[in-house]
């Protein structure tokens, strides 16, 4: 039975809040929470996300979003489905689905559209983009700068080869060619459609060929830093895509200090952080299952 | 010592080689370090190769240092060179085109190695240096004239020191004994050349009488390769067990007379002796074991053409 | 709420980790054949200590340990945990300067050992005081991503077996467990009782059932095996004594030839020091826990900051490996106590507490 609670927020700009649940799916404690909080909600005005995340108790520098938000009704339809609670803001043009969990970057309900195998192995090829996104570059520089007698032979004479002539060290080229890459993802959002492929294949080739001819990074570090930068977007969700992005900085920084031990003991770290951060008492880490206790 | 560098360039690879000399490996390593302009590390070191005068005074301390330094890996094959280094690192580097790694994919099993190479590691060459049962051979190179190295045999190490050579073909025997010998080719006796497709050995031991016996029976698969007149397969057959036999028995008499159990046969009697009879396996027992060993042959296949019947 | 599976993770991790590093050479060292019977010793030991604390605990259901002995006596409690602190203390002490070094050694580190040890104090003190919740959640997700590679190389490692090592089994040393008050073997026991008094600290909100704790634990037989069978398989008992650390030098006669890296044993031993860490960040919460039960007057964040730097301090102050040995051996006598001890008194203590419910009642 889908239940809709409405409330009004804010004091100068009223803004209509809708809490939607469905009744015996969602968890007891998790809407009694929900509840509570937004009804001793302070009489102060919602303009963004983050003023809203804020009112809700939620950390203001968390690097993962306590919510999903989702453009399309049917992901809202499957949240409620699966017992989760959704808020939807008056001029807001997306849904917020409470609470997130580490299964939201994987399983997205469009899966189910298709055969059992192709949605095991999206979810799989997911899983393997975030793992890809997170460790390459990182154990780039820990294999090249700290702990080169990992690689084979044959491997660690061409990286060696490419990287003749570069005149800094492996963690500064890679952080300089990773930021003109955030540069370009960044501004690949704003740029006018008519400009866009112009300036596209002017990056390419300057990203591509100019830079390594210059000797100012090596080939094999760009290869590496553009299979990163797409398995980033294997992600679902813009938002868990950025976090992951700057989870990629920790891991290159550690491992740079540290070589590989410090990229898997950066993983440890992550890890860690996603198993603390928990929504309204429900883990980001758990499983789901509607109506399911969890805790 | 010398080192041969690989050069890494952008699409090249060119190989320096370095000499030195020292008393202690370390000391040589130092030298070097201080005249280099790069820094120079074993970390990525593939083959070692040992001057034989240098084997036959005994290799135990040199092994025992590199399995210590932790910078050079276990898996390092070892090598003697038959006669001084200069020359066949001076063909090593006139013949170099690709990477400097001829030498690593002479042994290299996916690249140029053949079944009548022995492949040892230096770890293997340290367990045999310590074990009451077991001893290692150690594959010879010489530079070679047409091609950059070429193999001479191996040399048969007990303890640590070179005692004996043996040839190719027994080599290959070795192989097949350690399970690494398909791929292999067999003359047969001037009248046929068999490749060896799959091969499997039974073994059995038992002590009588306070001496050791081994039963071995070696089945073989063969193709034929190459045939000189028109022998029959049977002709074939009784050859290749007639050969084999005798080569594997005078091999066996030879490293008996060294007392130097390169086959590990020891392993085989470690259920029937007490652990202070096998200390003194290599000279109580092994000296006066008995090998009874059979051939056994199907030929899989003639090739694209019939042989008589 | 049945946590079993988180805690059956943890136990696992805990002990796992510790498995291959030492275990291995002081075993070998202290018998010359037949150490499978070792090795079933040491883990019957360890089954039935288990069994027998997690009996006591389950009868004196939400209580932990503090409250139970607390419930007893303040003195009581407070003359019992003492020593279990000082273990604790050591524990940590051990584990951080032994893995460090070990860093060193294998890995070829030209990085100074405080950095290595400041490192690993600095991320198992961000994951204790995360809470032990997430510490639990921390675990599964580790195992989850480590435990493949783990399998995978356990297999591997077994490429250069010769399986005629084997024999023969058994000798007059064996047969008479004359080596069981040896040294080494004394030693080696470490690697069963550090892990397993976690299990009475946790807070009831992570309930388990002891059965399955106790069938679980059965599931790491086949590990200490390996880790001393394989380097025994592949080298020999003489050439195997001669190692400090047998299993990571059998992992490193491994040629796997379609894999990209080349050392397959750096990896290893890394997935070992993350679980390692989460050792130690239980071991963590454990000492800080009883400090704050202990000292009242202390609280959060200063009790642990004090905990990191005292920890920090002592290992800075041991010199080499030879002084790491000695304060195993010293650590050995606590071990003992917090092993047998604390689970006798815990199983008495729990009869008690059974018996006085139907009076209650």
């Amino acid at each position: 039975m889908l239940r809709v609670r409405s409330y009004s927020l804010g004091q100068r700009q009223r803004r209509k809040t809708v809490l939607l649940y469905a009744e015996g799916k969602i968890h007891a404690q998790l809407l009694q929470s929900i509840m509570e909080k937004i009804e001793k909600l302070p009489d102060t005005d919602i303009p963004d996300l983050q003023a809203l995340s804020v009112l809700l108790g939620f950390s203001k520098w968390a690097l993962i979003t306590r919510f999903n938000t989702s453009e399309l009704p049917q992901e809202a339809a499957f949240a409620l489905e699966q017992g989760k609670a959704v808020i939807l803001l008056d001029r807001f043009p997306f849904a917020l689905v409470l609470p997130s969990l580490l299964s939201d970057l994987f399983v997205s309900q469009n899966d189910r559209n298709f055969p059992v195998i192709f949605m095991f192995t999206f979810r799989i090829l997911r899983v393997i983009g975030v793992l890809v996104n997170v460790l390459l570059p990182g154990l780039y520089v820990a294999l090249v700068s700290v702990n080169p007698e990992v690689l084979r032979i044959e491997i660690a004479l061409s990286i060696a080869g490419s990287r003749e002539g570069v005149p800094y060290p492996a963690l500064v080229e890679t952080l300089l060619l990773l930021l003109i890459l955030e540069l370009t993802l960044e501004s690949a959002i704003r740029m006018p459609t008519t400009i866009g492929p112009t300036v596209t294949m002017v990056g390419g080739i300057i990203l591509g060929q100019a830079v390594v001819q210059a000797k100012l990074v090596s080939n094999v570090l760009i290869i590496i830093l553009a299979a990163s930068t797409i398995a980033n977007f294997t992600v679902i969700g813009f938002q868990n895509a950025t976090a992951l992005r700057l989870c990629k900085y920790l891991l290159l920084v550690l491992s740079a200090m540290f070589g590989v031990l410090g990229l898997f003991l950066g993983i440890v770290v992550i890890c860690a952080y996603f198993g603390h951060v928990s929504t309204f008492g429900v883990p980001y880490l758990s499983r789901w299952k509607a109506g399911r206790k969890y805790g | 010592m010398l080192l041969v560098v690989p050069n890494p360039n952008p699409g090249q690879t060119n190989v320096n080689i370095i000499t030195q000399s020292g008393i202690t490996i370390n000391e040589i390593l130092d030298k070097i370090d201080r005249n280099m302009e790069k820094k120079v590390d074993l970390l990525h070191l593939k083959v070692i190769i040992f001057e034989r005068s240098v084997a036959e005074k005994g290799l135990s301390q040199s092994i025992e240092s590199f399995m210590r330094a932790r910078d050079i890996s276990d898996k390092t094959f070892a090598a003697i060179s038959d006669g001084p280094l200069e020359p066949l690192f001076d063909k090593l580097q006139s013949a170099s085109e690709s990477s400097g790694t001829e030498t690593y994919d002479y042994f290299e099993k996916n690249a140029g190695w053949s079944p009548e190479v022995v492949q040892t590691r230096i770890w293997e060459v340290f367990r045999s240096m310590n074990s009451f049962t077991r001893d290692d051979v150690i594959p010879i190179v010489k530079p070679g004239l047409s091609t950059t190295i070429e193999s001479a045999g191996s040399a048969v190490i007990r303890n640590g020191k070179m005692v004996g050579v043996i040839d190719s073909e027994e080599s290959l025997l070795y192989n097949l004994f350690k399970g690494a010998g398909t791929q292999g080719k067999i003359e047969v006796m001037d009248h046929a050349t068999v490749k060896i497709v799959a091969d499997r050995l039974n073994r059995s031991s038992a002590m009588q009488k306070g001496r050791a016996i081994m039963k071995g029976k070696l089945r073989l698969k063969v193709t034929v390769l190459e045939t000189v007149g028109s022998p029959t397969e049977a002709q074939i057959k009784s050859e290749i067990d007639e050969q084999l036999s005798a080569h594997f028995e005078a091999m066996l008499e030879a490293a008996q007379a060294k007392e130097a159990d390169i086959l590990g046969l020891g392993q085989y009697f470690r259920d029937k002796l007490s652990r202070d009879d096998l200390r003194q396996w290599r000279t109580k027992y092994y000296p006066f074991m008995k090998f009874e060993f059979k051939v056994h042959v199907i030929i899989q296949d003639e090739g694209l053409l019939k042989t008589n019947n | 709420m049945d946590k079993s599976r988180q805690t059956i993770v943890m136990f696992w991790i805990t002990h796992i980790g510790l498995i291959f590093f030492l275990y291995p050479a002081d075993i070998i060292d202290s018998l010359s054949v037949g150490h499978w019977c070792a090795v079933l010793l040491g883990f019957s030991i360890h089954i039935a200590l288990v069994a027998v604390y997690t009996k006591g605990l389950s009868y004196c259901a939400p209580q932990n340990v503090i409250d139970l002995f607390q419930s007893v006596g303040r003195v009581f409690a407070f003359a019992m945990l003492l020593p279990l602190t000082l273990y604790l203390f050591l524990l940590m002490i051990i584990t951080v300067r032994a893995y460090a070094e070990i860093v060193t050694v294998v890995f070829l580190g030209n990085t100074p050992l405080w950095t290595i040890m400041l490192l690993f104090l600095a991320v198992s003190a961000f994951i204790c005081l995360l809470g032990i919740e997430s510490l639990f959640r921390t675990g599964m997700l580790v195992m989850l991503l480590f435990f493949p590679f783990l399998i995978l190389v356990v297999v591997l490692s077994f490429q250069n077996a010769d399986w005629h090592y084997m024999l023969p089994l058994m000798d007059r040393d064996t047969a008479t467990f004359a080596y069981v008050l040896r040294r080494p073997f004394l030693k080696s026991m470490f690697a069963f009782i550090g892990g397993f008094l976690f299990l009475g600290f946790i807070p009831s909100r992570i309930s388990f059932q002891g059965r399955k704790i106790v069938l679980s634990s059965l599931g790491l037989i086949p590990f200490f095996l390996v880790s001393v069978y394989v380097p025994l398989l592949t080298f020999g008992e003489n050439t195997a004594s001669k190692f400090p650390f047998p299993y990571i030098a059998a992992v490193d006669t491994v040629d796997v030839s379609w894999l990209m890296f080349d050392r397959v044993t750096m990896f290893f031993m890394i997935s070992m020091l993350c679980f390692v860490i989460l050792f130690l960040s239980l071991a963590m919460w454990m000492a800080l826990l009883l400090l704050k039960r202990g000292i009242p007057a202390l609280n959060d964040p200063s009790a642990s900051l004090l905990l990191i730097a005292i920890v920090y301090s002592v290992c800075l102050l041991v010199p080499n490996w030879s002084a790491v040995e000695r304060l195993m051996w010293w650590n050995t006598f606590p071990r003992y106590y917090a092993a047998f001890v604390i689970p006798l008194v815990v199983y008495a203590l729990g009869m008690r507490h059974r018996r006085k419910e139907p009076v209650r009642a």
